[in-house]
């Protein structure tokens, strides 16, 4: 069952892939641009260095977020709109056929992340850094693999479900943290408890550290001390 | 209030001058010393007027604050408003055992001024009675190491001013909130700098010249190449009240030389030393923890006292052991990027795998 699955997912998604694939070898080598090549005649000062890589570090996240959705949206895509009828014609469990879909995207998304590793790999080598930077192709590498994955993880399970149970969670998730200051502030009147404790704030501080995304929040520096 | 008692001295002033008979050039000093002497009960007045439309303002701005309670946290006054005793004493408490008493034995500058601590959901405005009241405020939604930070910055900000007729107050400033360890390495990793480097490769010796803490005291050769001369007068040029020459544009290294001396004159922020304010704060930071009881009192001793021979006194031992402790410890705080890979790809796998089971347990297919 794996491989009809895997086999249909590529045929949806291999248009679309190859911009994801070009972007994902490209950043790593827009990003170390201007700072000289090995054994080339520019060699910028540490802190301009740092500052020219710096100004692509918001790419990174964005476009693993945008690969990891644009996969789980493709896995579901044609389910939806043949209204499940071909995975229900099929003698497999639901689940069987969910873990199959799933592992079918989740291979899928190795084709950009690997451009991406090449991508950081020939970026790090071709910079002549200044001493005292070091490159971290690996790990960042390792850290815009589990940024896909968590995104499509999240998307996939979400598209999984119906229309009204995903309008249900984000809506759910929308106004905890739209009108949970408010309801603090208003709880803050009868109970001391909330006048001291930032209830939205700690779930984001929460979520940064142990939540689905804690990867997206740490440092995606492709140069660095 | 004080502005007119002040006006009305002017006017006073104008009135004795001019009123008598028109000043002559045969006018004794006996009778210019009289005349003003005539007016020193209008200047007492005036000075006595002033001083009552001062204390008035300051009753006025406590009737508008209401009643306010005065705390003793160490050496601080804090002042809150009924209610808040409890949280100020724990969270201004804290700041002061953990960053400041071990180190800070007695300040001038602590004596005179006192801080205001709110931290509710529910605010009510503050008037400051008068200059020296430093607010420390924070709503319900500011978390306590908002308010620790807050506490941290207004007491290291009195702290400084103790600082302001000492001969090294522009080296480090701000000195007693420094950087984390971290980015101080960062901060010295990227600074365009051979002593710099050398410092960080492990020569002591350079920590030292790079702080301006040697004794010949501003070696240009030692601290940059001529490339980062050129470089590093470029950046600062337009931070600096001597200019640097405009031949330095040009890549004119003496021309550029004599910019960063000019940067390195008595009264100036010393710009050139290749160490960094935040470094060289950090660096005294340090100096004054491992100095500990009556340090800050050692760093103050003498106002005229060289940068080296002050630190080595808050410190209790030579420079040169200070700033290899020093150096150590920063090397230390290196930043090691994706340090915790480890630990957050085992929270997005487990992540992966909770998204992965729900997905499998839609009832999709079952509710038809």
């Amino acid at each position: 069952m794996y491989q009809p699955m895997l086999f249909l997912h590529w045929k949806q998604i291999r248009v679309v892939l190859i911009p994801f694939v070009i972007a994902a070898f490209g950043l790593p080598l827009l990003s170390v641009q201007g700072l000289g090549t090995l054994g080339g005649a520019v060699a910028l000062e540490p802190l301009q260095a740092l500052q020219a890589a710096q100004g692509w570090l918001a790419a990174y996240p964005l476009l693993a977020a945008a690969i990891g959705i644009t996969l789980a949206l493709s896995a579901w895509n044609w389910d939806h709109q043949l209204n499940h009828v071909y995975a229900l014609s099929l003698p497999i469990s639901r689940r069987e056929y969910a873990m199959a879909k799933m592992g079918a995207g989740a291979v899928l998304a190795l084709v950009p992340v690997g451009a991406f590793w090449v991508g950081a790999l020939v970026a790090s080598a071709a910079v002549h850094l200044p001493a005292g930077l070091h490159a971290y192709p690996n790990g960042l590498a390792l850290r815009f693999l589990l940024a896909v994955m968590v995104s499509y993880a999240t998307m996939f399970a979400l598209a999984a479900g119906t229309i009204r149970t995903t309008l249900i969670v984000l809506s759910a998730v929308l106004l905890y943290f739209t009108v949970g200051g408010a309801a603090q502030s208003y709880l803050g009147l009868f109970f001391p408890f909330f006048q001291h404790t930032n209830v939205v704030g700690d779930t984001l501080t929460f979520l940064g550290r142990l939540g689905p995304f804690a990867v997206f929040t740490g440092s995606w520096m492709l140069i660095d001390v | 209030m004080s502005r007119l008692a002040l006006g009305c001295l002017a006017v006073g002033l104008a009135v004795a001058l001019t009123a008598p008979a028109p000043v002559t050039g045969q006018q004794t000093e006996q009778e210019l010393v009289s005349q003003l002497e005539a007016l020193e009960p209008q200047w007492e007045a005036a000075k006595q007027a002033a001083a009552e439309a001062k204390k008035r303002v300051v009753r006025e701005r406590e009737d508008a604050n209401g009643a306010i309670d005065t705390l003793m946290v160490g050496p601080l006054r804090v002042l809150v408003y009924p209610g808040q005793e409890d949280v100020a004493r724990d969270v201004v408490g804290e700041v002061w055992r953990r960053d400041f008493a071990g180190w800070v034995d007695r300040s001038p500058s602590l004596e005179r001024y006192a801080f205001f601590f709110q931290w509710t959901a529910h605010p009510r405005p503050f008037i400051p009675p008068h200059p020296r009241v430093t607010p420390i405020v924070g709503s319900g939604r500011d978390s306590r190491r908002y308010m620790e930070a807050g506490v941290r910055r207004a007491v290291a900000a009195v702290l400084e001013w103790d600082l302001q007729n000492a001969g090294f107050a522009r080296w480090a400033s701000p000195v007693v909130s420094p950087a984390p360890g971290p980015w101080v390495y960062r901060v010295m990793a990227t600074t365009p700098s051979v002593a710099v480097r050398s410092c960080l490769a492990g020569s002591v010796k350079a920590c030292v010249s790079a702080a301006g803490l040697a004794e010949d005291k501003y070696p240009l050769d030692d601290w940059y190449t001529p490339t980062e001369r050129l470089r590093v007068a470029n950046m600062k040029r337009y931070a600096w009240r001597h200019r640097v020459p405009d031949a330095c544009l040009h890549d004119d290294v003496k021309a550029c030389d004599a910019g960063l001396e000019a940067s390195l004159r008595p009264r100036d922020y010393a710009y050139a030393i290749p160490l960094s304010t935040t470094a060289r704060g950090s660096l005294l930071w340090f100096a004054l923890h491992q100095g500990g009881s009556g340090a800050w009192s050692r760093l103050l001793a003498d106002s005229n006292a060289s940068l080296a021979t002050a630190l080595s006194d808050a410190a209790g031992e030579p420079v040169e052991e200070v700033v290899a402790k020093w150096r150590a410890w920063v090397v230390g705080q290196r930043p090691v990027e994706y340090a915790g890979m480890g630990r957050t790809s085992g929270i997005t796998l487990l992540w992966i795998v909770l998204l992965s089971t729900l997905a499998m347990r839609s009832t999709r297919w079952r509710s038809g």
